[in-house]
């Protein structure tokens, strides 16, 4: 087996696959519009397509941990975790992170020479 | 929440930072010497960073406060879509500058619906891109 180059690195690609369909960023931001939905109240929002379908989108969100469901009764409720996101996101923003320090340097250097300057 | 990449302090007012962010000629500065950009809400902007184009938006910009960037990769089949906020907060000794992403984590805050839109807007202008890629290696050579 091939390890990944950069661990998680894979696991954030396969966030952003699943988050670069637009039908599951919508039933996300109904979710964090809302606080907690049923399959039914989000088909609700998608009249072109079948209830099945946005069951599907919610396993795949549910698999990657962005979503969880609580049952209330019979039916089952579905909110947003947005912890998952962030944790999602650290190895992504990773590989700013050096750059972003000699960019912050920099600016360091430009601000505080200007006030020495003007002393 | 946003993912806090890194934080620096600097030993001059808030009004005197911001003068490092108010242009496109002091952005190239420190940001990066090859960056374009249209400096006002909705302005494009694109730079060169890590081997890859980002390109975006801006989505807020508050004078010594903060300047909020919308943040696509170009380059892939799909684009990286988030934020990059440059938040100026006064301290005793000076300014504490902030850098951080929130990429899907900004989903139903403030600001998330301009992000969403310019993802869409990039993604509309990638594929214009291809596009132009396409036509070139088709007639090219």
């Amino acid at each position: 087996m091939v390890p990944d180059p950069v661990p998680g690195a894979g696991a954030t690609d396969d966030l952003f696959k699943l988050l670069a369909d637009p039908t599951r960023r919508r039933i996300l931001d109904l979710l964090a519009e809302r606080g907690t939905l049923t399959v039914g109240q989000l088909a609700a929002e998608f009249p072109d397509l079948v209830p099945s379908g946005i069951s599907k989108h919610l396993m795949s969100l549910r698999a990657a941990g962005l979503v969880r469901a609580t049952r209330d009764g019979r039916q089952r409720l579905y909110r947003i975790d947005p912890d998952a996101l962030s944790t999602a996101l650290v190895p992504w923003l990773a590989r700013y992170a050096p750059y972003w320090a000699d960019a912050l340097a920099r600016l360091r250097v430009l601000a505080e020479r200007d006030r020495e300057r003007t002393r | 929440m946003p993912a806090v990449v890194r934080a620096i302090e600097i030993q001059a007012p808030p009004s005197a930072v911001w003068k490092w962010l108010a242009t496109p000629d002091a952005l190239r500065r420190w940001l990066s010497p090859n960056l374009e950009i249209d400096l006002r809400v909705g302005g494009a902007y694109r730079f060169f960073n890590e081997g890859t184009w980002i390109s975006g938006a801006v989505l807020e910009m508050v004078p010594e406060s903060a300047l909020v960037l919308s943040w696509l990769e170009e380059g892939g089949d799909w684009v990286h879509p988030a934020r990059l906020l440059i938040e100026l907060a006064p301290t005793a000794g000076g300014t504490r500058v902030t850098l951080s992403h929130d990429g899907f984590a900004g989903i139903g805050k403030a600001g998330w619906p301009g992000t969403v839109q310019a993802y869409e807007r990039g993604a509309d202008r990638h594929q214009v891109l291809e596009r132009l890629r396409d036509l070139v290696a088709a007639g090219g050579a």
